[in-house]
């Protein structure tokens, strides 16, 4: 198999991915939650054999309010937090309440609510990735000294995380068309989780690269960054087979709360390992040698 | 012994680590890590845990609803407050539109401990104990350390538990007042008979003539009264004052007074009573000159007038200096070399230094004190000797100790609260992400890393053996780590954890397959796993330090922008990194060093993944 015969067709895929999904961070954009935008807050009380908290988040849901947070006071009593409710709003969620256990749970208070994450939390967020991104590559520039352009790889390493931070939120914006996740603060550490994933998957490749190009100087790069991707491969497989495994395991048979969460995680391991594999190098690649295909 | 100095360290760092988790909770005198209730003696945050629900309605200092300004004022002071105090990920948000309620909730505190002792004799323990019963305090625990009471409550005391608590241990114990007077000298008697002391109904007179409601009044020898008597009070001196006051009518002079089993101590700290101190108090600090009577009344004594003249309200007048909490640029706790309890460290702006110095220059001639205030609670009042400049300076006060240092340097730092805040409500809430939830994802995740456990061992055999070996060694110094600095274990924290466990997964990975590619190659086993090692190294190392250079920026950033799901995630991801980078190196090469040694075992086939090793035989 030689992957990087193929190069073009990857990059080309992975930039209209990119493309693709950061059209969909303005339409639709990311389908916020509560924790960013204000909501409704209600107390209920049922007088006995109350439901679990996943059955009432299930029946907000049902009734059209997703990302609803729902923690158990004791006492048969529930805070639920959800979406504005507006004003028809709670009859409909009370309806679909009261087809869990026949009864309609008294509302002991209801109240609107502001955020919870302060205005400024995506924001510095953002800032803080890219100040992390350019001390990755100062570094990977000084660990990659010993080699021509060292900081072509650092470059390549932060274009790629940046490929997968985008088309991660892309798929996940066109998840959440189908299964109703909404983004909250968990979101934005499953994207630091990604992004941790990222980049050590493109540097042990790059790391491989490096190791070749000292050790067969005479062969061309082309094949140099092929044997390193090939010889890398089977790690990045073993690697994010096992990680996968356990974030399905989570996923599959895991609690409701951590859903969205894991979905990230899981597209972030899936994307990453692709993206290390025939993202990264290629960018190497046509560095070297442009954008025309090199027939091998 | 050279050889086996590596694993030595190993497994006494592993017993180490096992001993840290399994002990709950760890104590070495006022260090003190883990308690029963929570998963491995770890502290978890409210996403995973639950806590406290608390809601406090916001009225403004006119009493009206408070506007929007105000609102807002008061979510950002609390949101600092919680964030500095080291609560993390707790969640404040405004109730009502427009907003006039704050709810925070605070993930769970360890339960509530009062601390307090009497001067001299302590009452016995039995009355204290039924009293709690009576107020409704159960599940609590007493000891006596050398004459303090401790009481350890696992559950969270309501104000009015703390408050009856109180009452009854500075009103209703009795106290022994111990009183020696100095005879007169009769002239004209001889010598052995010339001394008189007052006599008891002398003493029974000015008394009831004060109001003293006393019993069991005794005359001992020379000069020396006993007598008993409830509601002497604490921290609150009119009771003594008093009683002073109607001895000095006597004509024979003090020399003794003493006090012994009244209350001289009494400090709530812990869980959830910090919190709402922390949280609920306006935190509005004020200093104010206190200038002492100048005129002695007549029927005083000269004495007792130097007493009274600076801390008798009816004798002093105090007069705002204008310096306040938002004169404030850094606040700390501490101690100094002078004083035997903690104090908060303060610093002025340039204008609070000015009025500082001025104010410190004037009484130090006048002779007057500085009464300083919190939340209109006397803390302390100095005098000065000479004016001080500088602009810092340290208050303190009786019931200030360490934790509470620690609170109020949180308070000043984060500002005074632009309005006020009443609790309407108390509640325990359960974890953000519901428990059942989480279980059952634990549950899952348990499952799915014994997946992958098995799933190496069977793929890569020998070196999957290894790694999982390595992998649980480094999962149990992690979680010791975790519990022994400690890490407040959120949700943002368990990505970091589950992406830390990835990379020391990924690690063992790459450690095994450049074994096998040295073996294909066709090494002999000693050799590829040395050589095999050292290709891994550069790899995991610079994987691994990209990694933490990202989480030291994230921390930072988070730490400095008060972004607390940042820091949690930043702080997690570096501690198991680096922690993962160690470990999964170092033990691994330690334990692969010593299973090599076993010639039986090391059969080149077992070190060959499966595929691979059935694509050879198949040739």
């Amino acid at each position: 198999m030689n992957v990087m015969s193929n190069k073009i067709y990857f990059l080309y895929f992975s930039f209209i991915l990119m493309i693709l999904s950061v059209i969909l961070l303005f339409i639709p954009g990311l389908p916020l939650g509560i924790d960013f935008t204000s909501g409704s807050t209600i107390t209920y009380r049922w007088d006995n054999d109350p439901p679990s908290q996943e059955q009432i988040s299930n029946s907000f849901s049902d009734a059209g309010f997703k990302g609803t947070i729902v923690q158990s006071m004791g006492n048969n009593e529930f805070y639920v937090r959800t979406s504005d409710l507006g004003i028809n709003g709670k009859e409909t969620v009370d309806l679909e309440l009261k087809k869990i256990t026949g009864k309609t749970p008294v509302t002991l208070d209801t109240n609107t609510v502001g955020s919870s994450v302060a205005q400024n939390t995506i924001r510095n967020s953002v800032i803080a990735v890219f100040i992390s991104s350019l001390f990755v590559m100062l570094y990977i520039i000084y660990a990659f000294r010993n080699i021509d352009q060292a900081y072509l790889y650092a470059i390549a390493a932060i274009i790629t995380l940046i490929h997968d931070v985008f088309v991660v939120m892309g798929l996940f914006i066109i998840l959440s068309l189908f299964l109703g996740s909404t983004v909250n603060s968990i979101f934005i550490v499953g994207i630091l989780t990604v992004i941790g994933y990222s980049v050590n998957d493109t540097i042990v490749i790059f790391d491989r690269l490096r190791e070749n190009i000292t050790l067969n100087k005479s062969m061309e790069y082309l094949s140099v960054v092929n044997k390193s991707v090939m010889e890398s491969v089977t790690r990045s497989l073993g690697t994010s087979i096992t990680t996968s495994m356990v974030i399905l395991a989570m996923l599959l048979f895991g609690g409701q709360s951590l859903r969205d969460f894991l979905i990230v995680l899981l597209l972030g391991v899936v994307i990453g390992t692709y993206s290390s594999i025939f993202v990264a190098s290629n960018i190497m690649l046509v560095w070297r040698y442009g954008l025309r295909k090199k027939s091998n | 012994m050279l050889r086996f100095r590596g694993i030595i360290i190993v497994v006494v760092c592993l017993i180490l680590s096992i001993l840290a988790i399994s002990i709950n909770p760890i104590k070495i005198s006022d260090w003190e890590r883990g308690n029963n209730d929570n998963f491995l003696g770890m502290v978890l945050g409210l996403d995973l845990r639950g806590g406290t629900h608390l809601v406090y309605s916001i009225i403004s200092s006119s009493g009206e609803e408070p506007t929007i300004e105000d609102a807002e004022g008061v979510r950002k002071i609390i949101d600092r407050r919680v964030n500095e105090f080291g609560v993390s990920e707790a969640n404040v948000q405004l109730l009502g539109t427009p907003p006039n309620k704050i709810l925070i909730q605070i993930p769970s505190q360890e339960g509530d401990k009062i601390v307090f002792s009497f001067s001299e004799t302590n009452p016995d323990t039995e009355s204290i104990e039924k009293k709690l019963n009576d107020i409704g305090i159960e599940s609590y625990e007493i000891n006596v350390v050398e004459d303090e009471f401790i009481l350890t409550s696992d559950v969270s005391l309501t104000q009015g538990n703390i408050d009856s608590l109180k009452t009854f241990l500075s009103d209703e114990i009795e106290v022994l007042i111990k009183i020696n007077f100095s005879p007169n000298r009769i002239e004209g008697k001889k010598e052995g008979e010339d001394l008189e002391f007052p006599n008891i109904n002398d003493l029974k007179s000015v008394l009831e003539k004060s109001n003293v409601n006393y019993s069991d009044l005794q005359n001992k020898e020379f000069g020396e009264f006993h007598m008993y008597l409830n509601k002497y009070g604490y921290g609150d001196e009119s009771q003594r004052e008093n009683i002073m006051l109607a001895l000095s009518e006597l004509e024979y002079n003090l020399v003794n007074f003493q006090s012994e089993g009244n209350l001289s101590t009494f400090v709530v700290s812990g869980g959830i009573q910090s919190a709402k101190r922390l949280i609920g108090s306006t935190a509005q600090l004020d200093f104010r000159v206190r200038e002492c009577g100048k005129n002695k009344p007549e029927e005083l004594d000269l004495q007792i007038w130097e007493m009274v003249k600076c801390y008798d309200p009816q004798y002093y007048n105090e007069v705002a200096t204008g310096i306040e909490s938002k004169n404030l640029t850094d606040a700390s706790p501490g101690t100094v070399p002078e004083l035997s309890q903690p104090v908060v460290n303060i610093v002025f702006d340039d204008d609070g230094s000015e009025n500082f110095y001025e104010i410190t220059d004037r009484i130090s001639r006048t002779g007057d004190l500085l009464a300083i205030y919190l939340d209109n609670e006397e803390l302390v009042t100095p005098g000065a000797d000479k004016a001080i400049s500088g602009g810092r300076a340290y208050i303190y006060g009786k019931d200030i100790d360490g934790e509470r240092a620690r609170e109020i340097a949180v308070q000043l730092r984060s500002g005074a609260l632009p309005a006020k805040l009443d609790l309407i409500q108390e509640r325990n809430v359960d974890a953000v992400l519901g428990s059942e939830s989480l279980t059952k994802s634990l549950t899952a995740g348990i499952v799915g890393f014994i997946l992958v456990l098995i799933f190496m061992i069977s793929y890569y055999k020998i070196p999957g053996l290894i790694a999982s070996i390595t992998l649980v060694i480094y999962l149990t110094f992690l979680v010791a780590i975790f519990k022994i600095l400690p890490v407040t274990l959120t949700l943002s924290g368990a990505a970091a954890l589950i992406l830390s466990i990835g990379f020391a997964v990924d690690a063992n990975i790459l450690i095994s397959e450049r074994i096998k590619e040295e073996l294909k190659s066709g090494r002999n086993l000693l050799n590829s796993i040395t050589i095999g090692f050292d290709r891994a190294w550069s790899s995991i190392r610079d994987g691994n330090f990209s990694t933490l250079i990202i989480a030291v920026v994230l921390y930072w950033f988070g730490s400095n922008f008060s972004t607390s799901i940042m820091q949690g995630f930043a702080l997690t991801l570096g501690v198991g990194v680096l922690l993962s980078m160690i470990t999964s190196f170092q033990v691994n090469r330690i334990i692969t060093r010593i299973i090599t040694r076993n010639q039986s075992i090391s059969k080149t086939w077992l070190f060959i993944p499966v595929d691979q090793s059935s694509k050879k035989e198949s040739k």
